[in-house]
C-alpha cells in the first residue's frame, strides 16, 4: 500500500472461540446441510415421480415394507436428540467430562442407526434394488440417507477419540456443537423420508 | 505493502508494520521445500493459479477435439474419423468444456480473487480448497485417459438414456463419464461452499453487503446456484445411471417401471442452471472491467445486484425448454416458454446500465475493455436467438440442429470467454506482477472476435437448412459443404487467437513490464496490496467505508490492527454489516487434502468396475478424514484439561 | 427421374415450407428475426453512441458527469428496460398463440401412420380399420396432398426424433412412450427428413423421404403396397429368392407372401418401389444395392446388418430378385 495507514479499530480483544453461526465452521456444516438436504429432496422427488409408472405402488408381486426396524429406527433417532442436545450444552460450558460421555453415547447411537439401516435395507424393504423401479427408488432414498449416517459415524467416532485421547483445545468444543447441529438435520430430516418410504406405500 | 523502511521497535498502530510483516513471513514460510511445499500448499492464490492453468489445459484439449470435428465436417463424406471416434470426440468436447473448463475456470478465478476483493487473507477452509482442486484434477485426467485409450464416453455430454444405459452403451465408456461428472461436482460444491462462507463471514470491516463489488455478488449468486443444481446431476449420474449399468437398478428401464424421461428432467434441472453458472461470473467480470476502464462506479448498483439474483433464480425454471419435443404437457411448455423469454429482462437491464456507465465515464480501450465490449456485441446475438428458441413451434424446427449449436456457442463464447479473457488481461498484473502486452492483446481480441463470428454465424443457416447436430458426416447433395468449410476456416482463426493469448501469457509472465499494486487505478481492495500479493494478502486488515474503497479513501487508508502474526489468523465478521466478530486460526500446509482426494479418486474410479469400490474407498476416506482432523496440539495454552479453562474467559 | 427426385429431396430446409405447420413457423421466424435485428441494432447503436459521447466529452475537456445527469441516465435505462419488457411480451404472446394453432388435428379420421424408430431406420406402418388394409414399409412415406396425416410415434430401442423440416417441427420417439403429431403437405413433391435425436453410431445416416402426391397417385401406391410380394418369373429371380430365404437375409427381413417374417430389420416386400436404400443413404440402384448387401459396414459402420460374402452369380441373382420387388 503506497498510502499511509490510519488504525481505526483494534481487533485484539475479539474472542477466538465462538459457537453457532458466529463460528466459521458452523457455516461449513450449514453448507453440508443444504447440499445433502437438497439431494435427499431430489431422491424423494425421484421416488414420487416413479409412482406414476405403476398402477399399484408397490407394484404387483412386491410386498409392502415391514415396519419393525423402521419404527425402531425412528424411536432411536428421536431418543438420541436429547442426548446430543445435552452434549452441546456441555460443550458450550467447556465441560470435558460430560462431552466425553456425550460423544461416546452419540457414537453408540450412530452405530445403532447404521445397524438398523442395514436391517431396513436388507430385510424391512422386502424388495431388492434390481427387482423393479420401485425397489430402485426405495434403495435410492434409504441408501442416500445411509451415506449421511455412515459419514457421521466416522465424524462422531473420530470426535470421541479426539476428546478421549488427543490434546483437546477450546475450539474443539465448538466443533462438538456444530456436530449436534448436523445431527439434528440428519435425524429430523429422516422423519419425512420415513413417512415417504415406509408409510406412504400403504396409503397410495 | 507499506513502503516505509526505517522501522521503530515499538508497535505504532498507524505503521510501519515491518516487524509484524517479518513475523508473518516466518509464519507463512513452509519448511517443506519447494516442490512439496507447493503440493501441500493451502494458499488460495497458489491453488487458484494452478486451478486456472489446469482449466486452460483442458480447454485446449477440448478445443483440439473440436478442431478434429471441424476438419471432419469441412467436407461432406469425409474420412478423417469414423462415427465411433467422432462420437467420443464430441462427447468429450462437450463434457470437458462444460465440466472441466467453463465452470471450474470461473470458480478458480473466484478462488484467487474473492478473498482479495473482500479484504481477507484466505478462503474460509484452506485445506478443503486444496482438496477440491486435487479432486477436480483427478476427474479431468480420468476423462482424457478414457478418450485417449478409446474408452472415451460416446453418448453425448448429456448422456440420454436408454442410449447411455446398460443395454445400448456397452463397455465402460459411460461409466467413465458418470464418475468424471461426480469428481467435478464435488470440486464445484467445494468451491461454492468456500465462496459463500468467505463472502458472508470474512469481509473487511465496514464492507456491508451493499458495498461488495458486483463481481463478488455474481460469485455469491452462482455459488448458491451450484449448491442447488449440482446435486441433481451428481445424483442422476452416480447414484442412478451408474447403478443401472453396474448393479441393474431400473431407474431408466421402461420394462421395470423406470423412465428415460426422468433422466432428462434430472439432467436439465442441473443443465440449465449450469449454463448460467458459467455466464453469471462473466457478468461480474464485465462490471469489474467497465468500472475500472471508465473510471466510474457501475450505474444503478441495486438494479445490477437484483438482476443477478433474478437471473440466477429464474434459471431454475427453464429446464424443460430442452425437452419441448418430448411428451411434456402443453401447459408446462407454455410456462417454460414464458420463463425462457422473460429471463432476458435482467440481463438486458444490466447491458443498459453498462451502456449508461460508459456514457458517463471516461472509457479507455485497453484489451480488457475491448473484451468486455466484445461480450456485449457477441453475447447479445446469442441472447436474441435464445429468445427465439424459447418459442415451442420454432424450437421444434431448430432443436437438435446446428442453429442450437450456433446459439449456445454465441452465448458461451460471448458470455464466458470474452469476459474471461478480459478478466485475464485485467488481473494478470495482480497475479504475476507483470503487465501483458497490449499489442498481442489486440491481436488476441480481433482474431477471437472474427474467428467466433466466422465459425458460428454460418451454423445458424445450416440449422435452418436442415443440418442436425451430432452427425459425423453428411451427404454432398445436401448442399451444406460450403458453410461447413467456412465454419472450419473460422475455427482455425479461433485457434490462432488462443495461440496468441498463450504466447502473451508465457512471454509476459517473466518479461512483461513490472506492474505496481494498482496499474489500472482501479477501485477495489485487491488493488490495495502488492502485485503479486504476499501470502497473507493484507496486513493490517483494510477497513472499508464505501463501494469503491481506493477511490473513496483520501490521503490515508483506514485499517484494523491487532490480528496475531505468529499464527495464520483471519478475521471473522458479521454476515450483513461486516462488523468484526471473532478471530479464527487457519491451518498451514498439509498433505491430507491430497490424500483425501486420492481416496475419493479410488472410490469413484473403482466404482466404474465394482460397487465394492465404495466400501474400500469409504474406509480410505475415513482414514484420511482422521488424519485431516486430528489435532496437532500446536497451542498448549488453549488446551482444556478436566474442567480447567484456559486463558480465555468463560462464555 | 431419380436424379430429379434426389435433387428435389435435398432441400431439407425449415424456411421452404410445403405445409401449414412449417409455414406458420417460417412466418414466426421472419417476424422474430425482424424484431431481433432491430433490437440488436438499436442496442449496438446505443453502445456506440455512449462511447462516442464519452470520448467527445473527454476531448473537449469537460468535467465528469455529475449527479444531475443521474436522473437522465435513470430515465434512459428505465425506458430501455420497459421497451424490452414490452417487446418480449409481444414475442411471448405471439409464440404461445402460434403454438396453440398448431396443436389440434383438423380432422376426425385422419390418415394414420405408425412410425417406429430403430437404430438406424424407420419402420412405417399404415394403419387401417381392416387388417387387409394395414401394410408396413420402411424409410419412405407417401401422403396425399392437402390432407392432414396423423403420426403415432414409438421407438424400439433408444430415443429418435422424427423431423421433416419442409412440413413440420420434430417430435421425439421415446421407448415406452407413444407420441402423436400431424402435418399436411400442400404442395406435391419429395421431402427429406432426418433423425434429429442422437441415437448412436449411425444417427447421421438415418434419413427418410416423404412423397406428397395427388390423391390418385397416392391410392395407386397404397394398393401396390398392400399386395404381397411379386412372384419371381425368371430363373435368376427365383434363384435370388431362394438365396434370400435360405441365407441370412430372412433372419432379419420380411417379405410378405414368403416365409421371411422377421421384423428385426426393414420390411422389403416392395423394396424396389423406394427411391433410396439404407435409410436415405444411397440411391436405390442395382450397383448401390449390391455394395450395400455385400458390405453395409463400409457405408454405415456400426449398422446392425452384417457383411454378406456372396459369389458373384449369387449376388447377381439376389439383386435381380430384390429389384423385382416393386
Amino acid at each position: 500500500m503506497t498510502r499511509r495507514m490510519r488504525s481505526v479499530m483494534d481487533l485484539r480483544e475479539l474472542p477466538d472461540v465462538v459457537f453457532g453461526p458466529r463460528d466459521v465452521m458452523w457455516w461449513g456444516t450449514l453448507g453440508f446441510v443444504l447440499i445433502e438436504g437438497f439431494t435427499l429432496v431430489l431422491c424423494a422427488a425421484v421416488f414420487v415421480y416413479l409412482t406414476q409408472n405403476f398402477s399399484t405402488w408397490p407394484p404387483e408381486h412386491t410386498l409392502l415394507p415391514s415396519l419393525g426396524a423402521p419404527i425402531t429406527q425412528v424411536v432411536v433417532m428421536l431418543a438420541s436428540i436429547p442426548v446430543v442436545l445435552w452434549t452441546s450444552r456441555a460443550a458450550r460450558r467447556f465441560d470435558l467430562g460430560k462431552v466425553r460421555i456425550g460423544l461416546t453415547l452419540a457414537t453408540l447411537f450412530n452405530m445403532a442407526f447404521v445397524g438398523l439401516r442395514a436391517v431396513e435395507l436388507l430385510v424391512s424393504l422386502n424388495v431388492k434394488w434390481d427387482t423393479n423401479a420401485y425397489g430402485s427408488a426405495q434403495w435410492l432414498v434409504l441408501g442416500a440417507h445411509a451415506t449421511l449416517l455412515a459419514v457421521e459415524l466416522v465424524e462422531v467416532a473420530g470426535m470421541m477419540l479426539v476428546f478421549w485421547l488427543a490434546p483437546v483445545e477450546e475450539k474443539h468444543f465448538s466443533d462438538v456443537s456444530d456436530m449436534v447441529f448436523y445431527w439434528l438435520f440428519m435425524t429430523l430430516g429422516w422423519m419425512p423420508l420415513f413417512v415417504l418410504c415406509f408409510l406412504s406405500p400403504r396409503w397410495i | 505493502m507499506s513502503e516505509t523502511i526505517a522501522a521503530a521497535p515499538t508497535v505504532d498502530p498507524n505503521g510501519p508494520y515491518e516487524a509484524e510483516i517479518a513475523e508473518l513471513t516466518r509464519t507463512y514460510h513452509s519448511d517443506a521445500g519447494r516442490f512439496w511445499g507447493w503440493v501441500t500448499s493451502v494458499d488460495h492464490k497458489s491453488i487458484g493459479k494452478r486451478y486456472i492453468a489446469t482449466c486452460f489445459v483442458f480447454f485446449i484439449l477440448a478445443g483440439l477435439n473440436a478442431g478434429v470435428m471441424r476438419m471432419q465436417l469441412a467436407r461432406p463424406e469425409n474420412h478423417i474419423v469414423g462415427p465411433d471416434r467422432y462420437n467420443q470426440l464430441f462427447t468429450v468436447h462437450g463434457t470437458a468444456m462444460m465440466f472441466l473448463f467453463a465452470v471450474p475456470v470461473m470458480t478458480a478465478m473466484a478462488t484467487y480473487l474473492v478473498p482479495l476483493m473482500v479484504g481477507t487473507k484466505e478462503v474460509a477452509y484452506p485445506r478443503l480448497n486444496a482438496f477440491g482442486y486435487w479432486t477436480f484434477l483427478i476427474g479431468g485426467l480420468f476423462l482424457f485417459a478414457g478418450l485417449y485409450s478409446n474408452t472415451g464416453p460416446d453418448t453425448g455430454w448429456f448422456a440420454y438414456t436408454p442410449l447411455s444405459g446398460p443395454e445400448y452403451a456397452a463397455g465402460k465408456r459411460v461409466d467413465v463419464w458418470a464418475q468424471v461428472v461426480t469428481f467435478t461436482e464435488i470440486a464445484g460444491l467445494v468451491a461454492a461452499v468456500e465462496m459463500i462462507v468467505t463472502i458472508f463471514k470474512m469481509r473487511a470491516p465496514g464492507m456491508s453487503l451493499n458495498r461488495i463489488p458486483l463481481y463478488v455478488w455474481s460469485i455469491l449468486v452462482v455459488s448458491f446456484m451450484i449448491v442447488f443444481a449440482m446435486p441433481s446431476v451428481a445424483m442422476a449420474s452416480t447414484m442412478m445411471l451408474a447403478m443401472d449399468r453396474l448393479v441393474a437398478t431400473h431407474f431408466f428401464n421402461r420394462a421395470e417401471g423406470g423412465d428415460p424421461l426422468l433422466w432428462q428432467h434430472l439432467f436439465w434441472f442441473f443443465g440449465h442452471p449450469e449454463v448460467y453458472i458459467m455466464f453469471i461470473p462473466g457478468l461480474g467480470f464485465v462490471s469489474a472491467i467497465i468500472e475500472t476502464f471508465t473510471k466510474r462506479k457501475i450505474f444503478a448498483y441495486p438494479v445490477m445486484v437484483l438482476a443477478l439474483f433474478v437471473t440466477g433464480f429464474v434459471a431454475f425454471g427453464l429446464w424443460v425448454h430442452h425437452m419441448f419435443a418430448t411428451p411434456v404437457p402443453q401447459l408446462g411448455r407454455s410456462l417454460f416458454t414464458a420463463a425462457s423469454v422473460l429471463i432476458a429482462i435482467p440481463t438486458g437491464a444490466q447491458i443498459f446500465c453498462w451502456i449508461a456507465t460508459i456514457w458517463a465515464g471516461r472509457p479507455r480501450y485497453t484489451t480488457s475493455m475491448m473484451f468486455a465490449l466484445g461480450f456485449i456485441v457477441v453475447f447479445t446475438i446469442g441472447g436474441m436467438t435464445g429468445v427465439m428458441i424459447a418459442s415451442v413451434p420454432f424450437d421444434l424446427q431448430v432443436h437438435d440442429t446446428y442453429f442450437i449449436v450456433a446459439h449456445f456457442h454465441y452465448v458461451i463464447l460471448g458470455g464466458v470467454l470474452f469476459p474471461l479473457f478480459g478478466a485475464c488481461y485485467l488481473y494478470f498484473p495482480k497475479i504475476t506482477g507483470r503487465m501483458m502486452s497490449e499489442t498481442l492483446g489486440k491481436w488476441n481480441f480481433w482474431l477471437f472476435f472474427v474467428g467466433v463470428n466466422v465459425t458460428f454465424f454460418p451454423m445458424h443457416l445450416l440449422g435452418l437448412d436442415g443440418m442436425p447436430r451430432r452427425v459425423y458426416t453428411y451427404l454432398p447433395e445436401m448442399g451444406w459443404g460450403k458453410l461447413n468449410l467456412i465454419a472450419t476456416f473460422g475455427a482455425v482463426i479461433i485457434v490462432s487467437s488462443v495461440a496468441v493469448f498463450l504466447w502473451n501469457v508465457i512471454s509476459s509472465w517473466r518479461g512483461g513490464a513490472i506492474a505496481g499494486p494498482n496499474p489500472w487505478g482501479a477501485p477495489g481492495l485487491e488493488w490495495a496490496t502488492s502485485s503479486p500479493p504476499p501470502p497473507w494478502n493484507f496486513h493490517p486488515v483494510p477497513v472499508v467505508e464505501g463501494r469503491a474503497p481506493l477511490w473513496e479513501a483520501g490521503e490515508e487508508l483506514p485499517v484494523a490492527t491487532g490480528l496475531a502474526t505468529d499464527r495464520r489468523e483471519v478475521l471473522i465478521t458479521t454476515a450483513l454489516d461486516a462488523i468484526p466478530d471473532n478471530r479464527h486460526e487457519h491451518p498451514g500446509e498439509s498433505h491430507w487434502p491430497l490424500v483425501m482426494a486420492i481416496a475419493v479418486g479410488v472410490t469413484f474410479i473403482g466404482a466404474v468396475w465394482t460397487p465394492w469400490a465404495y466400501v474400500v474407498g469409504f474406509a480410505m476416506s475415513a482414514v484420511a478424514f482422521g488424519g485431516w482432523g486430528w489435532p496437532r496440539g500446536e497451542h498448549p495454552a488453549d488446551q482444556v484439561t478436566d474442567g480447567v479453562l484456559p486463558r480465555s474467559e468463560a462464555r | 427421374m431419380l436424379q430429379d427426385g434426389l435433387r428435389g429431396a435435398l432441400n431439407q430446409s425449415a424456411l421452404e415450407p410445403a405445409g401449414p405447420q412449417a409455414a406458420k413457423v417460417t412466418h414466426l421466424w421472419w417476424f422474430a428475426l425482424a424484431i431481433a435485428t432491430t433490437v440488436y441494432l438499436l442496442t449496438m447503436g446505443a453502445l456506440w453512441w455512449a462511447a462516442h459521447r464519452a470520448r467527445q466529452r473527454e476531448l473537449r475537456g469537460e468535467a465528469a458527469v455529475g449527479p444531475e445527469a443521474e436522473q437522465g441516465m435513470t430515465r434512459g435505462v428505465t425506458y430501455s428496460i420497459a421497451a424490452t419488457i414490452v417487446i418480449l411480451l409481444i414475442f411471448l404472446v405471439t409464440d404461445l398463440s402460434v403454438g396453440r394453432t398448431l396443436s389440434p388435428v383438423p380432422s376426425k379420421h385422419p390418415l394414420t401412420i405408425e412410425l417406429t424408430g430403430h437404430q438406424w431406420w424407420w419402420e412405417v406402418t399404415y394403419a387401417d380399420t381392416s387388417p387387409h388394409g394395414r401394410f408396413t414399409t420402411a424409410n419412405e412415406i407417401h401422403v396425399p396432398v392437402g390432407e392432414p396425416v396423423l403420426f403415432v410415434l414409438q421407438a424400439q430401442d433408444v430415443i429418435h426424433s422424427f423431423w421433416v423440416p419442409n412440413l413440420a417441427g420434430k417430435k421425439d420417439l421415446i421407448p415406452g412412450y407413444t407420441q402423436s403429431m400431424w402435418f399436411q403437405a400442400d404442395t406435391a413433391g419429395l421431402y427429406r427428413g432426418q433423425c434429429a435425436e442422437f441415437c448412436g453410431l449411425q444417427h447421421a445416416k438415418m434419413a427418410l423421404h416423404v412423397v406428397a402426391e395427388s390423391k390418385a397417385d397416392y391410392q395407386r401406391w397404397v394398393d401396390q403396397q398392400r399386395g404381397t410380394a411379386a412372384i419371381p418369373t425368371d430363373s435368376a429371380a427365383r434363384r435370388g429368392r431362394e438365396i434370400f430365404l435360405t441365407g441370412t437375409c430372412a433372419m432379419c427381413h420380411s417379405i410378405e407372401g414368403t416365409s421371411a417374417g422377421s421384423h428385426a430389420g426393414p420390411d422389403l416386400t416392395h423394396l424396389a418401389s423406394r427411391r433410396t436404400i439404407a435409410a436415405g443413404t444411397l440411391p436405390n440402384t442395382r450397383g448401390a444395392l449390391g455394395g450395400w448387401v455385400v458390405d453395409p459396414q463400409r457405408i454405415k459402420p456400426g449398422v446392425r446388418m452384417p457383411p454378406n460374402m456372396l459369389k458373384p452369380q449369387d449376388l447377381d441373382a439376389l439383386l435381380t430378385y430384390l429389384q423385382s420387388l416393386k
